[in-house]
């Protein structure tokens, strides 16, 4: 499945958001959640998320915590407080552009 | 579809299949491993006729061309940061100590008039050296050699990036080549040699505790893997 550049572009808030409905999450869980909500249409490839997801936590939104599941350490990520306030200013600007967008690929007909 | 969980062996096999493809050390192995089981899982959850080597392929290809490095690099630049930021809190700590502050100033105190006396009583060694330059220099190989004893216990991939984050070496060299002064300048060597002292004193304390950190670090991953 080819990387969507939409996708790509709003990966950020996608995290957030996925965080925010979720508590915590494992980097696999992540692209799992995202294939399985979109019915296969978009995926997140490990070349974007982990890059996405180190951004977060150098940006103080993320922290993580390891944890050993199935006979192996796995490293959850959560939101941290800066990162809850941050995902609803993420979310409102996410979907502002994609109301913008869609007035561009959908214009209304006006008297003219 | 049954959700498959692999065993201890196959996690085992799991392990080789990662040090195959050139990535050895056990904490970059258990960085990947988890992400690689649940693809491995899902491949064999998936196609229940395809056996443990052929789902490792198939989940080693969904990583794409740069397979595991991925998770490598980011888990470096992780680890990383991790040690960069703790390195200026630790020196923060260091500065703003009294204790240490007070050492420091009596150690550049101390070095600066060991070195005037020196000067002032003709004591050059064979290279024409003041001795107060000789004593900072040993004291710098020392430091080094101290750490270098104290950690080795811990040579592991969080103890190499804690090193690199440490910058104290970079004065020992600047102290050494300019640490031969002739019988010139006097007073600027004394000060020149007692500043290089102090700041290799503060830096060497300051990586002692990102390289303590990195052995915590390393310590609580044992223990985690230990459960």
């Amino acid at each position: 499945m080819e990387p969507n550049p939409v996708v790509k572009g709003s990966l950020t808030t996608i995290i957030l958001k996925l965080l925010e409905d979720n508590g915590r999450m494992y980097g696999y869980e992540m692209t799992k959640a995202v294939r399985e909500s979109t019915a296969n249409k978009m995926s997140i490839t490990e070349a974007a998320l982990y890059p996405a997801l180190h951004k977060l936590v150098e940006d103080g939104l993320l922290t993580t915590t390891s944890e050993k599941v199935d006979g192996r350490i796995r490293k959850y990520y959560a939101l941290t407080k800066q990162g809850k306030k941050e995902t609803q200013s993420k979310i409102q600007a996410l979907k502002e552009a994609l109301e913008s967008v869609q007035l561009i690929l959908n214009p209304k007909l006006s008297n003219g | 579809m049954d959700k498959i969980i692999l065993t201890e062996e196959q996690l085992q096999q799991l392990r080789k299949f990662i040090n195959s493809r050139g990535f050895k050390d056990e904490l970059v192995v258990n960085e990947i491993l988890d992400h690689f089981a649940c693809k491995v899982e899902e491949e064999l959850a998936k196609d229940t006729r395809i056996d443990l080597q052929h789902a490792m392929q198939n989940a080693h290809r969904s990583f794409g061309t740069l397979g595991f490095y991925v998770i490598q690099a980011n888990f470096e630049k992780n680890m990383r940061s991790r040690y960069r930021r703790l390195y200026w809190q630790s020196m923060k700590s260091v500065l703003t100590s009294i204790p240490y502050l007070l050492l420091s100033i009596g150690l550049w105190w101390g070095i600066y008039k060991f070195s005037l006396w020196a000067a002032a009583n003709d004591y050059y060694d064979f290279f024409d050296q003041n001795y107060a330059s000789d004593i900072v220099m040993f004291g710098i190989f020392g430091g080094m050699i101290y750490t270098l004893i104290r950690y080795k216990p811990h040579d592991n991939y969080y103890y190499q990036i804690a090193r690199q984050t440490s910058l104290w070496y970079i004065p020992v060299w600047t102290g050494i080549i300019t640490g031969n002064n002739g019988h010139t300048h006097i007073h600027a060597h004394a000060i020149f040699t007692a500043s290089v002292a102090t700041i290799c004193f503060v830096l060497l304390v300051v990586q002692c505790r990102i390289l303590d950190a990195a052995a915590i670090d390393y310590r609580e991953f044992k223990q985690l893997n230990a459960e």
